[in-house]
C-alpha cells in the first residue's frame, strides 16, 4: 500500500528487465513494491468463519478460531438474526478470547450491541423479506500476530428463544483500517521513497522504504496469504453436528442425512511439494465415555483423527495436504464424517476448520 | 469486454512456484552492496506468483436441510416482481419468465458477505471484480416439476436500497436434474467497480484517485438461490461454497 492508503493492482512486468550484469532500475523495484503493497492490502484470509445456529435453544456461545495476520487490525462481523429475533436490537453480543474482552470498534462509538448498518425493510413482511443483517467491527489489535485464539461470540436469545441464525466473520483488508483510525505505521510501503539514482539496498525494516523493508513486507505477504474454511455451531449438544454411528457417517449436515460436499480451490506454491499444506482442526466432545474418530475426505481420500475421548469440547489439530496436480485453479471436494469406534455414545462436532499453513 | 490479469511474468511458466533465494543472499542487503539480478528475478517471480495465487475462499456453508417443506413452491419466485425480486430490469425479466429469478425470501436463498478483490482489468475503464466460482450441493426430489439454481452478486442485501449498478452478476441454471447433485458455475462481473460501490461500506478507502489502478476489495453479497417446484419432501440444500477464481466463464 502506498502512502495515500490506496491499494493498487499488481502491474505487468517482464523478468527480462532484471538481466544479469545490468543494474535494476528504481522503476522495477517500485513496481515490485506496488505488488507487495497490493498483497498486503488485499491478501488477508478474508472469510474467517461462517457460524450457524439454526436450531432453537437458549444462550449461545460460538467459538471461532482466529490467527491474526500481520497488519490486520479489525474484523468485520455480520449477524443475521432468526426471524422474529430481537437479540440484536435488544441484547448484547460479547466477544472474548484468552487475551480478554475484545472491544467493538464500529466507526462511531459502539452502541450495544451493534453499530453497523441496519437495513430498512419496512415495506416487507418478515415472511417474505430478507432478514435484516447487522454489521460491526471488532478491534483485534490486542491479539498477538500469529497466535491462534478462540474468539467466543456469546449472546442471549430473546424470550421467544430466537437468536442469531448466521454469523459471518471477515478479516478486513488493511486499507479498511485507515478509515477507522487504526495505526498503520507498521504496515505498507512508501513507493515514493524509491527514487531513481538512489541506493535501495539500504535502510531497515522499520522504515517505510528500502529494499530490506520491501523484503520484510514480502515475508508478511507470504505468511498472510492464508485461506480458511471454517464452519462453527454452538457448543450445546443439541446444536452441534453429531453422530452415534459405528461406521463413518454424515457429521455436518444441518438437518439432513445427506453428507454435504463442499468444494475448494487448491493453491500451488512450493517447489518442494505439489500439495498445499493445511492445518485441519476439529472441536469436538464425546459422550458416554466412548471413543470416536473423525475424518475429512478430500477428493475421497481420508485423513483421520482417531482415539478421540474428550468429554468436554476441545480442539485437536492435524496436518492436512490438499493435493495439487499442477493444474491452475484445480478444485477438490471436501466432506466431513465421524463415527464411534468403541463404547456407546455420541460424538459432537462444534467446529471444523481447514486453514493454510504456509511459511 | 476483454479482461486481463495484471500480473508480472513468473520465472516458472508452468507453475510459477516459489523458489527461495539462497540464504547467502540476505547478506546482499547491506549498505552499498548491489542486488544480485538473479535474486531480484526470483523475488519478482515470487511476488507475481503470490499475486496470481491470492484467490480467497469466500463461502463454506452447511445447507439448511429439508425443513417442513419450506422449499416447495417458493412464493418468492412468483409474486410481484418489485416486492420480492431484484429491482433491476434485466433480472425482472428473468423473474417474469419464471425460470431463473432469485427472490429475497430467506426460505429459498442464502446470502453471504465477503470481500472480493477488484483487480480484473477492463480495457474500457476501472477494474472489476475477480470471477467468483459458486458451487452448491443439493438434493432435488424426484417428483419435482422444476428444479433450478440461481447465483448472484450484489453490493448489499437490502432490496430497498438496490440501485442500478449494485447488481453485479447473475446466473440462472435453467432446468436441472433431481437427486443428489453438485451444480457449479463461475460468475463474471462485467461492471467496472467505481467509488460509488464503496459508498455504503464504512471501511472504504479514504480517498480514491486514478481509478484505473485501484485494487481495493469490495464487500459484496454472494447469493445462492434455489427453486424446487413440487409436492415432494426430498428437496434439500446440503452445502454451499464460493471462491475467487482466475478462470473467466466461457
Amino acid at each position: 500500500m502506498s502512502a495515500d492508503g490506496i491499494i493498487r493492482q499488481p502491474t505487468t512486468g517482464d523478468l527480462a528487465a532484471y538481466a544479469v550484469g545490468k543494474p535494476v532500475s528504481a522503476t522495477h523495484i517500485a513496481r515490485m513494491a506496488q505488488d507487495v503493497g497490493y498483497l498486503l492490502g488485499q491478501n488477508t484470509q478474508t472469510v474467517i468463519a461462517q457460524c450457524f445456529a439454526y436450531r432453537s435453544s437458549t444462550n449461545r456461545t460460538i467459538k471461532v478460531s482466529y490467527t491474526r495476520n500481520p497488519g490486520v487490525s479489525i474484523l468485520l462481523v455480520e449477524a443475521e438474526p432468526h426471524k422474529g429475533s430481537a437479540v440484536v436490537a435488544n441484547g448484547t453480543i460479547t466477544v472474548t478470547s484468552s487475551a480478554g474482552t475484545i472491544a467493538w470498534a464500529s466507526p462511531a462509538a459502539a452502541a450495544a450491541p451493534f453499530n453497523g448498518t441496519v437495513g430498512a425493510f419496512v415495506a416487507h413482511s418478515e415472511d417474505i423479506a430478507r432478514r435484516r443483517t447487522w454489521r460491526a467491527y471488532l478491534d483485534v489489535t490486542g491479539l498477538a500476530v500469529g497466535t491462534t485464539y478462540d474468539l467466543n461470540f456469546a449472546w442471549a436469545d430473546n424470550s421467544s428463544g430466537k437468536g442469531i441464525a448466521k454469523l459471518t466473520v471477515l478479516e478486513c483488508p488493511i486499507s479498511s483500517a485507515n478509515t477507522v483510525d487504526f495505526p498503520t505505521s507498521d504496515i505498507g510501503m512508501d513507493i515514493g521513497a524509491i527514487h531513481s539514482g538512489l541506493g535501495i539496498s539500504t535502510n531497515t525494516t522499520t522504515s517505510a522504504r528500502g529494499m530490506a523493508r520491501m523484503l520484510a513486507q514480502y515475508d508478511k505477504c507470504r505468511t498472510g496469504n492464508k485461506r480458511q474454511w471454517q464452519v462453527c455451531t454452538s457448543e450445546l449438544d443439541a446444536d452441534a453436528f453429531q453422530t452415534s454411528s459405528g461406521s463413518y457417517a454424515t457429521m455436518m449436515a444441518a438437518h439432513s442425512a445427506t453428507n454435504p460436499t463442499w468444494r475448494w480451490r487448491a493453491q500451488r506454491h512450493y517447489t518442494t511439494t505439489g500439495d498445499e499444506t493445511m492445518v485441519l482442526g476439529w472441536r469436538y466432545r464425546v459422550s458416554g465415555g466412548a471413543t470416536a474418530a473423525l475424518q475429512i475426505l478430500v477428493d475421497g481420500v481420508a485423513t483421520q483423527s482417531t482415539g478421540l475421548t474428550s468429554a468436554t469440547y476441545t480442539e485437536v489439530t492435524k496436518a492436512l495436504l490438499i493435493p495439487c496436480s499442477g493444474a491452475t485453479d484445480q478444485e477438490v471436494t471436501i466432506q466431513i464424517q465421524g463415527r464411534i469406534t468403541s463404547g456407546a455414545g455420541t460424538v459432537y462436532l462444534s467446529r471444523a476448520r481447514v486453514c493454510s499453513n504456509q511459511s | 469486454m476483454t479482461v486481463r490479469w495484471n500480473i508480472s511474468d513468473r520465472a516458472d511458466a508452468a507453475h510459477g512456484l516459489f523458489k527461495s533465494p539462497a540464504a547467502s543472499s540476505t547478506s546482499r542487503l547491506t549498505n552499498g552492496k548491489p542486488m544480485d539480478s538473479g535474486a531480484v528475478m526470483r523475488l519478482s517471480s515470487n511476488i507475481a506468483h503470490l499475486c496470481y495465487e491470492s484467490c480467497r475462499h469466500l463461502v463454506a456453508s452447511p445447507g439448511l436441510g429439508p425443513t417442513a417443506g419450506t422449499y416447495q413452491n417458493a412464493v418468492g419466485l412468483y409474486g410481484p416482481v418489485r416486492e420480492i425480486g431484484f429491482y433491476n430490469d434485466a433480472v425482472d425479466a428473468l423473474v417474469i419468465s419464471g425460470s431463473s429469478g432469485l427472490p429475497w425470501d430467506p426460505r429459498v436463498c442464502e446470502s453471504f458477505l465477503a470481500f472480493v478483490a477488484a483487480d480484473r482489468q477492463s480495457d474500457a475503464g476501472p477494474p472489476t471484480l475477480r470471477s467468483i466460482r459458486f458451487s452448491i450441493d443439493y438434493t432435488g426430489d424426484a417428483t419435482n416439476s422444476s428444479t433450478s439454481i440461481g447465483f448472484a452478486i450484489t453490493t448489499h442485501n437490502d432490496p430497498a436500497r438496490l440501485r442500478d449498478g449494485d447488481y453485479l452478476a447473475f446466473h440462472g441454471s435453467g432446468a436441472l436434474s433431481t437427486g443428489n447433485q453438485i451444480y457449479t458455475q463461475t460468475l463474471s462481473c462485467q461492471l467496472p467497480i467505481t467509488p460509488r460501490h464503496h459508498e455504503a461500506h464504512p471501511g472504504r478507502p479514504a480517498s480514491y484517485t486514478s481509478g484505473d489502478t485501484m485494487g481495493f476489495p469490495l464487500p459484496v453479497y454472494l447469493w445462492f438461490g434455489w427453486k424446487f417446484v413440487g409436492t415432494g419432501t426430498g428437496n434439500q440444500i446440503n452445502g454451499m461454497s464460493a471462491w475467487e477464481s482466475r478462470i473467466d466463464p466461457a
